[in-house]
């Protein structure tokens, strides 16, 4: 799976497994928990969907209704799995894949406790009614602090060791200091403006979008992106090609990720500047992540001819950049004044949102954990079927979802268009599309269930053969800037 | 300055833009206005309004109506004319929405103007609408003894849906907010109605 590359770096420790091993406890307190909340997160999708089956299902419960369970499966994924593993990135590209000394072990383990003690509490929140229905920033008020202490342990130590250890080349680097940054920042200010109570009106709403895609593409994007940059030299042999234009669309990612919230507002009451303003940064948006997606084909294009073993850390990774092209693209074409008039707030921008989230962000981090969890734990994954199981449950569920979505959505804006189509009647016209969006949900339950079980196995095997795993330690990976001898 | 100092510096600034121009700027335009141009809502609706976005009902209805050249908003009867940023001008609450699986409800209040009709939906939306994707949120609503006569609001079931002898259903606190909340829902200028959905 991981290419060894020649040593330039003199590592500070001997062996790799020792060296990967040393990040074991922190990487299992953030990604266990991950785990918990990947599942907990795709149990209530399915319950939302089930409920769209038929709306009486579990229908005398409140905690349990459809507005209430959407948003907490949401804010489950969000906080609970996305986050979480984003910082693992960016924890074992400050440590070199463990090699340099993890200076804020404690802090590690300290911010993931009173981060899911916090995300527990404001979930529990969310399903009982204390939730203001703002979207990413739901959660409830209690739980604020909790997060932000959690995160702020984890991140400053990160930021700082980020900076120390910078590699002037280093794309990766740019992209998880990016998200590292923007999630306080972004979270801090809307979370302390929200409760001023001199901010009302609609610049609460455009606060809101500014953080909903501040967050998904400043935020989670760039964890991700720092991913596909720390990923892509190791299985394909070579960085990615065009690296000036790697640089280039960072810039504008940077810039443009927190001033494309407001296209969601077309039609709303705003301004046209900055309704404008959304819509051409979305549209750049996707002229950046073209240039990434350039950079990888070309790369990819050079670097796989040899490579014929089913490796899951490139299968992810790969359908991970497909659908970052393909989320981005349908993103500027869906807010294009022509098209608004017809898909906005029909659930074909759902399908976008979902092709982001699940096909992109989280694809491409279950291709991280399947290339470092590894060496963190010494042990190879225990079950290739597994993981194949995984991935083709995940991408087929990904695809006939997010198809559901996008043809259901597309008669829904029509339905919708039509003034004298009663609105009652549109909705019936499109239950088939959301009933049938079921079975994908099921078999993205099965594909995480599958994983969680997989690497259920992957630890308790980890753990109690810990002296045979030292002596067959897998190599150190050759991430960017990781270079093993 | 060295070169990660001067990427996380212009980090900041980036993000700094996209605050200043999103989020400060309408503050300063678009946000509350002096005491002297109305108040901010009060009563049993901002109760509502906490019970409406608690239940997450702006995951299935909007508060927007959009301008003719961007929607069919107006020819529904959703509003007489496009929302404009003073409707919202004192809310704390702004559930502008994300997705349309129900009709918009920006002047919900104007369209149907009978407390009754609104307990009936909550409780059970298949009555009025068959075949809908709106669940019940009969949870807002207590079954109390029947003491002589029934109470003015109580709903009027049959079937399945009836109470045991000697009960009746009632709105509870939550559910009377929440329809206070929907009535006070008239951002038109009063004169301008729309037809209902």
């Amino acid at each position: 799976m991981a290419k060894t590359l020649a040593s330039e770096e003199a590592p500070e420790k001997a062996s790799p497994g020792e060296a990967g091993r040393s990040l074991r406890a922190p990487f299992l307190w953030l990604l266990g928990p991950a785990a918990v909340w990947l599942w907990v997160a795709t149990i209530l999708a399915l319950l939302g969907s089930l409920k769209l089956v038929d709306p009486r299902f579990l229908g005398a419960w409140g905690w349990l209704t459809f507005g209430r369970i959407s948003p907490a499966a949401f804010l489950s994924f969000v906080y609970g799995f996305s986050i979480p593993v984003g910082l693992s990135a960016a924890l074992w590209a400050v440590t070199k894949g463990g090699r340099l000394p993890l200076l804020g072990r404690r802090w590690c383990l300290a911010s993931s406790f009173l981060w899911n003690v916090g995300l527990w509490g404001g979930i529990t929140g969310v399903l009982a009614g204390e939730s203001r229905s703002l979207s990413w920033l739901g959660l409830p008020t209690f739980s604020l602090p909790s997060l932000g202490l959690a995160y702020l342990l984890s991140a400053v130590w990160l930021v700082a060791a980020l900076v120390g250890r910078w590699e002037e080349t280093s794309l990766a680097s740019r992209f998880l200091l990016l998200g590292l940054v923007w999630i306080p920042w972004g979270g801090g200010v809307a979370a302390l403006m929200l409760h001023d109570p001199a901010v009302r009106g609609v610049a609460v709403a455009s606060l809101e979008w500014w953080f909903n895609d501040g967050l998904l593409y400043a935020g989670l994007g760039a964890f991700a992106l720092g991913i596909v940059y720390l990923l892509a030299p190791v299985l394909l042999g070579c960085p990615l090609a065009f690296p000036r234009l790697g640089r280039l669309a960072f810039w504008s990612w940077a810039l443009f990720a927190n001033l494309a919230g407001t296209a969601h507002l077309v039609g709303g009451p705003f301004p046209l500047w900055m309704v404008s303003l959304g819509v051409s940064s979305r549209f750049l948006l996707w002229v950046a992540a073209a240039a990434v997606g350039v950079g990888f084909w070309v790369a990819a294009r050079g670097g796989l001819a040899e490579k014929k073993v089913w490796d899951p850390t490139w299968h992810f990774l790969r359908f991970g950049m497909i659908s970052f092209l393909t989320a981005a693209g349908l993103g500027a074409l869906l807010i294009l004044p022509a098209w608004s008039r017809y898909v906005h707030y029909t659930v074909l921008e759902e399908a976008q949102l979902i092709l982001f989230l699940y096909g992109f962000l989280s694809m491409t981090f279950f291709s991280l954990l399947y290339a470092l969890l590894p060496q963190v734990l010494g042990r190879p994954w225990p079950s290739p079927t597994l993981a194949k199981a995984h991935f083709r449950l995940s991408s087929y569920g990904i695809s006939f979802l997010v198809g559901l979505l996008v043809v259901g959505g597309f008669f829904q804006g029509v339905g919708l268009d039509d003034p004298e189509l009663p609105i009652h009647e549109v909705i019936v016209s499109l239950l088939p599309f959301l009933r049938s969006a079921a079975a994908p949900a099921m078999a993205l339950l099965a594909a995480h269930a599958v994983f969680g079980l997989h690497l259920l196995w992957l630890v308790v095997e980890s753990g109690s053969n810990r002296r045979v795993a030292d002596e067959v330690a897998v190599p150190g990976t050759g991430m960017e800037g990781v270079r093993t001898s | 300055m060295t070169e990660p100092k001067r990427v996380l510096l212009g980090i900041l600034l980036a993000t700094g833009v996209g605050w200043l121009l999103l989020v400060w700027m309408p503050l300063r335009k678009l946000g509350p206005a002096s005491a002297a141009d109305g108040g901010a809502p009060f009563g049993r609706a901002v109760i509502g309004g906490k019970v409406y976005a608690a239940n997450g009902c702006a995951s299935c209805h909007t508060q927007v109506v959009r301008p003719p050249n961007l929607g069919s908003d107006i020819a529904r009867g959703w509003g007489a004319r496009r929302t404009l940023p003073t409707e919202y001008r004192e809310e704390h609450l702004v559930p502008l929405g994300v997705l349309r699986l129900g009709p918009d409800l920006a002047n919900v209040g104007e369209r149907r103007t009978e407390p009754y009709w609104y307990y009936r939906l909550l409780y059970d939306p298949r009555t009025i609408y068959p075949g809908t994707l709106m669940p019940s949120y009969r949870y807002l609503f207590a079954r109390v003894p029947l003491l002589g006569t029934p109470l003015p609001d109580s709903l009027s079931l049959s079937g399945r849906d009836a109470p045991p002898l000697g009960f009746q259903v009632v709105p509870g606190p939550k559910a009377r907010g929440l329809v206070a909340y929907l009535l006070s829902l008239k951002r038109v200028p009063p004169g301008e109605t729309g037809k209902t959905p």
